[in-house]
């Protein structure tokens, strides 16, 4: 027996949509839907509607502190915007990745988070107790895999641009902060990073529904869409969420209840502590907020310069930010577990140092890692929340395009040399950092979903390798070129669901060029490259490419009367000679002398003189003793 | 407080009249460095020797030639048949000489100062105990100089072992504490925390030192009850210790000031024979300012 799903009704595509169609709908569709969400358009908007929404949520819930459970009844609202019906709904019930070992989870994470263990004294979990269409019509949710998915068959299948709302009732159980979502105590004091909290639904695509279980190295992919989300929590909370808080009403009990309303999102994620405190600052037509805790209050100022600038960068490179504000969360040095992670409109920042060194390095600033780490967070806004990357089949797509972004703005902001440390003489550039990593697997291919990696690869496929071949393609087509085409990336597929492939597409469009090297080779494959000048003879140059990556390259040959001629390699040779039989004898050649191509295994071998640099050899030298003689007499007493 | 004041100048004085003890100091410096850089030297001279890289090493520490470096051996790897063994061979050997430097430069800077604290404090201990006449010197005594060595070196050398082993046991976990107690409590704490640990190290600095002072000066080579001593001497005569401990500081500091932020900036890398002139006469300032300091201590603890 089929019957329609309650509350189903015809549903006019969104066109801002690359994957959905235009059904023969009717403007009378369009007035439903006007009516179904007129109670949220009495609230203050925070920016005008940019998408239609796909999958919709509206959520009361209720935090009990003490036991740090959360209760709630959730409504969601899906279109189906696709060609074809859906039989079924899934949803992702994350937080079942912490119930207990046997989760793929913990199985496949050690458990171990970023160097932060499970407790398994206080796990994770969460229980639909009800759900059922909103006619009343009971659906039956049957966990599936390790539990952190679940499916409910539908009376009847939704029909294209039909749509359908589903009312559930569930209690989550908050674990102590491990991989990024939970609490942590300090005096009774809680801190709560409520993410990945509540029943949501995979992404139908392809006929069937886009959702995997809960991976280590996964993250997430969800549909667009509006979210209004009531918590009610303690009065003295102070807290944090996705979009705006539209309302606070004090409940006369010692409780509060408040109300978020955000559109065009994919996610919901709130946090709340009563030691928060709240700087703010206003940007254009945006607000940066930012939560920090008392003992990091040296932070504010570093963390709102950091993010201004990163928000006004991105904006001018990308696309404007189109919500009305963004709100950084601060974490507690007992949760640590918790920082460094993006949601739409929050990011949560944290003051761990990305080399590991401690907090002490970054408080003096020359440790760059929290304007870092909040430059990376934010770059997710545009590379994740509004284009929206399958993080979780192909994370080098945001996790690169984020990082990459950081990587010119940290450079922008402190010049390429010192963007990552500056200690004294001692300077560090982020690209550095990146390249140590990339050069310990070069040949790991960027493209595979998250399990496919392990914790190491994982860090390298998707962060490493795609900001050291990104910088390639950078210098290749140049920095206003790569700007070019990831705005038009982002023009293009902002609210929607860009592949690698559609990456290419926009690449090799905007820059008129075959990009072949750059994603059969780097992306797909597991080819390296690395060009050297492997002879200076009098006359003539002998050129060498190592591994079956090619990239075009330019070569620098300086003759001994002074004159240079710069020429174009293809590089598809494994061997090249140059031969300048009327010019004056060769002094040196130079492959790649702009130093464009990050992913060339060694630069050092890349140029070669005829003779030996006297000068530049003695000067190491004399810097060489200098040091020792200076250390031997530190250490023998001053 | 005067009488350190007096004991500084009158190290000085006696500092700038051994200018013979100080070139061998500095040879023995420059000698004992030579051997440490002349391998890594060698190997990175034979490999990027004609590489242009070695202009940016020449220029300063530069992190993708650390990275490649380090990366060296994996990076091999990954081209399959390495194409340039020679170079991936040089690579790893100048990572693994620079690892060995760094655990070998304490083990010689600790040799040398116990070698050579002995015969530098016999000599100016024994120009202090002479009465000649203001401006004339005692002429400097090859035999007795090395004899002073020679005969302190084992008991200086405990002591430098001893120094070696509080410093890890307490300087280091202090430092650390230190750095702990800054991230948790707040930034205003290093101006309270950092002075302290300068104060102790400064403290640790003349104990050692007085301690050897006092071992040749009483011709004693029983470090402990030098060290017993040396502790009872600065108790009780803080004020003339800290006379001649604040200047000797200063200067040495005004000398790493106007080195590092006047000269070094300066220097351009081609005339590196310059250079070289120029770095051997911070050390040799370096050594100078040391030696005003024991001949002043010298002169403090004979009162």
């Amino acid at each position: 027996m089929s019957a329609p799903p309650a509350g189903g009704i015809r549903f006019v595509k969104c066109i801002l949509h690359p994957r959905g169609r235009v059904p023969a709908s009717c403007i009378l569709l369009l007035a439903a839907c006007f009516l179904l969400l007129a109670p949220c358009l009495l609230l203050p908007p925070a920016h005008a509607a940019l998408t239609t929404p796909v999958a919709s949520y509206a959520i009361d819930v209720a935090l009990d502190v003490e036991a740090r459970m959360l209760t709630a009844h959730e409504t969601v609202t899906y279109v189906n915007t696709t060609a074809g019906p859906i039989p079924d709904l899934v949803f992702h019930l994350y937080l079942n990745a912490f119930r207990d070992q046997n989760s793929v989870f913990l199985q496949e994470s050690g458990p171990a988070h970023r160097g932060h263990r499970w407790d398994p004294e206080h796990p994770g979990w969460i229980e639909v107790t009800d759900v059922r269409l909103a006619d009343g019509t009971p659906l039956a949710l049957e966990e599936i895999e390790d539990g952190t998915l679940a499916r409910a068959d539908l009376p009847a299948p939704v029909a294209p641009g039909e749509m359908v709302e589903i009312e559930l009732e569930f209690r989550a159980q908050l674990p102590r902060v491990f991989a990024r979502t939970g609490y942590s105590a300090d005096d009774g004091d809680y801190f709560f990073m409520v993410g990945q909290w509540f029943p949501k639904l995979g992404v139908w695509e392809d006929g069937d529904w886009n959702a995997h279980p809960f991976h280590a190295n996964a993250e997430f992919y969800a549909d667009f869409g509006t979210y209004d989300v009531s918590i009610t929590l303690p009065a003295a909370y102070v807290t944090g969420g996705t979009g705006l808080p539209v309302s606070t009403v004090d409940n006369g009990d010692g409780t509060q209840t408040v109300h978020y309303h955000a559109g065009d999102v994919i996610d919901f994620a709130w946090t709340a502590s009563p030691r928060f405190q709240q700087a703010t600052r206003q940007v254009d037509a945006f607000e940066i907020v930012y939560l920090y805790l008392p003992e990091h209050a040296w932070t504010v100022e570093r963390v709102l310069d950091a993010a201004e600038a990163t928000m006004r960068h991105y904006g001018s490179w990308y696309g404007p930010y189109p919500y009305a504000r963004i709100t950084i969360v601060d974490v507690p040095d007992d949760a640590p577990g918790a920082g460094g992670m993006e949601y739409p409109t929050l990011i949560v920042a944290g003051t761990m140092s990305m080399l590991g060194l401690g907090p002490g390095l970054s408080r003096t600033g020359m440790d760059r890692s929290l304007e870092l780490l909040v430059a990376h967070e934010l770059g997710h806004q545009w590379w994740q929340s509004m284009v929206g990357f399958n993080e979780a089949e192909e994370p080098w797509l945001d996790e690169g395009f984020t990082d990459y972004s950081a990587l010119r703005l940290v450079e922008t902001l402190y010049g390429p040399d010192a963007s990552l440390l500056d200690v004294g003489r001692f300077e560090m550039g982020y690209l550095d950092s990146r390249r140590m990593e990339y050069l310990m697997t070069p040949g790991l291919p960027m493209y595979g979903r998250a399990w496919d990696f392990d914790m190491l690869e994982y860090g390298i496929a998707a962060y490493s390798k795609p900001v050291v071949s990104l910088r390639t393609l950078e210098r290749v087509l140049g920095e206003e070129m790569m700007v070019d085409v990831m705005g038009t990336l982002f023009q293009r597929y902002q609210f929607a669901h860009p592949t690698t492939e559609d990456v290419r597409g926009v690449a090799e469009e905007v820059s008129g060029r075959d990009l072949s090297w750059f994603f059969d080779g780097l992306v797909y494959s597991d080819a390296v490259l690395n060009y050297a000048v492997g002879r200076v003879d009098e006359h003539s140059v002998t050129l060498v490419r190592q591994g079956e990556l090619v990239i075009p390259t330019e070569v620098l040959v300086a003759f001994s009367d002074g004159s240079t001629v710069l020429e174009t390699w293809d590089g598809t040779a494994d061997e090249l000679t140059l031969t300048y039989l009327d010019r004056p004898p060769i002094q040196s050649a130079r492959i790649d002398p702009q130093g464009r191509l990050a992913v060339d295994l060694r630069w050092a071998d890349n140029g070669l003189s005829r003779q030996v640099d006297g000068y530049a050899s003695l000067a190491l030298v004399t810097r060489m003793m200098y040091g020792l003689q200076s250390a031997l007499l530190a250490l023998g007493g001053l | 407080m005067g009488r350190g004041w007096n004991a500084f100048r009158s190290g000085l004085s006696q500092a700038s009249r051994y200018r013979g003890m100080l070139l061998i100091l500095l040879l023995v410096n420059l000698a004992s460095a030579l051997p440490l850089v002349a391998l890594p030297a060698l190997g990175l001279g034979d490999v990027f020797g004609q590489r242009p890289a070695i202009r940016q090493a020449a220029d300063g520490v530069d992190p993708w030639l650390v990275v490649e470096t380090l990366m060296a051996p994996l990076s091999g790897t990954v081209l399959g048949k390495d194409p340039w063994p020679h170079l991936t061979r040089r690579l790893q050997q100048a990572s693994l000489l620079g690892l060995l430097t760094l655990l070998i430069v304490p083990v010689m800077a600790w040799l040398l100062a116990s070698f050579l604290n002995g015969g530098v404090l016999l000599t100016v201990a024994e120009a202090a105990r002479s009465d000649t006449p203001e401006g004339i010197t005692r002429p400097f005594r090859w035999r007795r100089f090395l004899w002073g060595c020679w005969h302190w070196f084992g008991a200086f050398l405990l002591l430098g072992a001893a120094r070696g082993v509080a410093f890890l046991l307490v300087f280091v976990p202090l430092t650390g504490l230190a750095l702990v107690a800054v991230a948790l409590v707040g930034g205003w704490l290093a101006w309270v925390l950092a002075p302290l640990l300068v104060l102790l190290a400064v403290l640790w600095l003349a104990w050692i030192e007085f301690t050897r002072i006092v071992a040749v000066v009483e011709g004693t080579r029983n470090v402990a009850r030098a060290f017993g001593r040396a502790a009872r001497y600065l108790f009780r005569h803080v004020p003339a210790v800290a006379g001649l401990y604040a200047p000797a500081l200063v200067l040495l500091g005004l000398l790493h000031a106007l080195y590092h932020w006047g000269i070094r900036p300066c220097l351009p890398l081609n005339w590196w024979l310059l250079v070289l002139v120029v770095q051997q006469a911070f050390i040799l300032a370096r050594l100078w300012a040391r030696l005003a300091r024991l001949a002043g201590g010298v002169a403090l603890y004979r009162g």
